[in-house]
């Protein structure tokens, strides 16, 4: 008897799985979203209720400035999360970008003024390092995890050799005014994180190589025996996260006026966590864009609204982890139920 | 691989391994030596210059405050014509105290100029030092509780500065261009640094003889300027028009604030000072007049110094043991540069200037450590 009740189980099983998962995969998008801009949306709230001078036009685009570096790192760390890698070599790749920018625009140390190519020039070092990590991980077959690591530091060792003894200083009038500088309205820095989740975005959504990139992040076996070159796509991520670095880079060191080697440091952090906070699995496959600029948004209106809050410096550091374990709580909490292993 | 040339190979490792391993005894004895219980004692007999090295330990040499640390170290060490193993430890202690442990193995009398990365460090690199027969000065920082004079005269002085002074004196400085009365915001270091505390505690006593300035915020910007940027941008934002000046520990996180400044349009309205660091770019904004004040400890003395002091212990000029106290833990003279003075802090010291300006390493003291 129960020999034959087993498969009968199995079986309705299966017929029931079916409709269900489908209803599933339409309201996925809704719901994973909904929890992290919740979290976000909760937080406005309640510093704009505790917080004086928080609920203002000039805090808001405080915000979406100081929002902007991290957004643009974390299109590119998004991307390479996806695929379930992930890409720690961010603060290197920004610190060799940086002070090749500045080193190539004029500057107080040398008699470089290539204006424009220098930001090209730099981008180009940051892509570079993209695609060494893309290919060492790929070709040579190094989990991620290590390939940037290493480059983290190859990426630092460079900008201090760079660096050498004397702080160049940004001498190009028209690349300093970027900073605080505005286009369109818009401070520069906005627009090119604008910019950075536009392209990511329609690259996620609306291309194959996106198509790929969810493919593989969901199941990179099946993803190969399906026909997806895996490789080309990873190689191509991994690229397009270092030029986001170089970015980052450039525009953090336009900001600062100076070249650093530890301009990028702390970005690495920020960027991670948002990328997490704002619901992208580390295990690749789902979340996206959008996901890590909600991130970016809640861990920087944290920061902000807790500094607006009067909150005593000694605890600040405290209420914002505890803080970010609950937006996380949020974030999750609608597709809880769906995690079925949590590791 | 045929089967001799696999065993000539494995013969070979076999002797490599071996040699290794008498190489390794050799080393260990050596290093026993000089760090074990058996210590080395100075019995007063002069070292000869060639048996000396000169160790110049700082943190990175991208900040300018140590970049030129060193170049007064060499600029000493060069005139001596004696060698100087330059160790950057990237703010990580045990790196530190292994490199240091590697250039005292070699054999060579160590004389030890270091900038410790914790005052936690301190104990284990005096007592390496002491051990190898060698001579270290430390500066910045060591623990409250331990003092030169117990360890020996391997640790022949501690250098300090006087944060408190410098936390006073700019702040001074901030409220006298303010005309004495307005709001201002501090920014701190790493809460946890110790020097940053004293600063900061030296700017909370001058600010309290002021009725007329009120500190509207302080918060720690970590030495970063990034994060003194965000910092800034943010409380402008919150006290609006309030701000009339701010007042931050170092000169990196004083150009942070400035940039924020200068983004809402407020630069030369807003007055920013600087307790420390006298970096370049720190200078330059001096002159420019959007800051208005830096502190000097002089790095390129300070670099040079600490060598200064082993040297003449060593070729015997300096008797360390009955050296008074106040010359083996001491306040080292400093400088307030505000726009009156800064032309003097502009140029580079030239190396014949940094000879001379440690001829008599102890010529700055300024008084025993207070705390």
């Amino acid at each position: 008897m129960s020999k034959t009740e087993v498969p009968e189980e199995v079986t309705n099983t299966a017929e029931t799985a079916a409709p269900v998962s489908a209803m599933r995969s339409r309201v996925r998008p809704l719901f994973s979203i909904a929890g992290p801009f919740t979290a976000l949306v909760g937080l406005y709230a309640i510093f704009g209720a505790l917080a004086p001078g928080f609920a203002t036009v000039s805090n808001a685009m405080a915000i979406v400035e100081q929002a902007s570096i991290p957004v643009v790192l974390a299109m590119g760390a998004t991307l390479v999360v996806l695929v379930g890698g992930v890409d720690l070599s961010i603060e290197g790749v920004m610190a060799a970008s940086g002070l090749t920018f500045v080193l190539l625009a004029a500057n107080s140390v040398n008699g470089n003024d290539l204006g424009l190519v220098a930001v090209v020039l730099a981008l180009g070092v940051g892509l570079f390092f993209g695609v060494i990590n893309g290919v060492l991980h790929v070709l040579i077959r190094v989990p991620s995890f290590l390939v940037t690591l290493g480059t983290w530091f190859v990426g630092l060792g460079v900008a201090t050799v760079l660096f050498g003894t004397a702080t160049p200083q940004l001498a190009d009038p028209s690349l300093a005014a970027w900073a605080g500088g505005h286009w369109l309205g818009l401070p520069v820095v906005v627009v090119f994180a604008f910019a950075a989740v536009v392209v990511t975005t329609l690259l996620c959504k609306g291309t194959r190589l996106g198509l790929h990139t969810y493919a593989i992040g969901g199941d990179e076996a099946t993803s190969r025996l399906a026909g997806v070159p895996v490789g080309r796509t990873k190689i191509f991520l991994f690229a397009i996260a270092g030029l986001l670095s170089g970015l980052g880079g450039v525009l953090a060191t336009i900001r600062l006026g100076v070249g650093d080697v530890n301009v990028g440091s702390g970005s690495l952090f920020l960027t991670l966590s948002a990328v997490v906070v704002g619901g992208t699995l580390l295990s690749g496959g789902r979340g996206g864009p959008l996901h890590s600029l909600v991130g970016v948004l809640i861990l920087v209106v944290l920061g902000n609204g807790l500094l607006l809050s009067g909150a005593s410096p000694y605890i600040q550091q405290g209420a914002q982890g505890l803080i970010i374990v609950l937006a996380v709580i949020v974030t999750g909490w609608p597709v809880r139920r769906r995690l079925r292993v949590v590791k | 691989m045929t089967r001799t040339h696999r065993a000539i190979g494995i013969r070979a490792a076999a002797r490599a391994v071996g040699a290794a391993t008498v190489l390794a005894v050799m080393a260990s004895s050596t290093i026993s030596c000089s760090t074990g219980s058996e210590q080395i004692e100075r019995d007063g007999s002069v070292v000869d210059r060639n048996d000396m090295v000169m160790v110049s330990e700082v943190r990175s040499l991208t900040n300018p405050y140590e970049a030129a640390w060193v170049q007064g170290s060499r600029a000493y060490a060069e005139s001596l014509g004696i060698e100087l193993k330059v160790i950057v430890y990237g703010g990580d202690s045990q790196n530190a105290l292994s490199q240091l442990q590697s250039v005292l193995a070699a054999g060579k009398t160590v004389l030890l100029n270091i900038n410790p990365n914790t005052s936690a460090d301190t104990p284990a690199i005096v007592r390496a030092v002491q051990n190898s027969g060698g001579c270290a000065v430390t500066q910045w920082s060591k623990p409250n509780d331990l003092h030169p004079w117990d360890v020996g005269v391997g640790w022949a002085s501690y250098v300090a500065y006087d944060g408190v002074r410098q936390g006073t004196d700019t702040a001074n400085t901030l409220i006298d261009s303010l005309g004495g009365e307005g709001g201002v915001i501090a920014l701190q270091g790493l809460l946890a640094n110790e020097i940053s505390q004293t600063r900061f505690e030296g700017f909370q006593q001058a600010i309290g003889e002021q009725s007329g300035v009120v500190l509207l915020d302080d918060q720690p910007a970590d030495f970063d300027r990034n994060k003194a940027y965000t910092t800034t941008q943010t409380l402008l934002n919150k006290y609006g028009e309030q701000v009339n000046g701010i007042w931050a520990a170092t000169d990196s996180m004083a150009l942070g604030a400035l940039q924020a400044v200068r983004e809402a349009g407020k630069a030369g309205e807003i007055k920013v000072a600087s307790a420390a660091d006298a970096t370049p770019e720190g200078l330059d904004a001096i002159v420019k007049g959007e800051l208005v004040s830096t502190y000097t400890t002089d790095p390129y003395f300070n670099g040079a110094m600490g060598l200064a002091i082993c040297y003449q212990s060593l070729v015997g000029e300096l008797d360390v043991e009955s050296l008074p106290r106040e010359n083996r833990e001491f306040y080292v003279d400093q400088s307030l540069i505000t726009a009156s003075n800064v032309d003097q802090f502009l140029a580079e010291p030239s190396d014949a200037e940094i000879v001379r300006s440690v001829q008599n390493p102890f010529s700055r003291i300024t008084g025993p450590v207070t705390r």
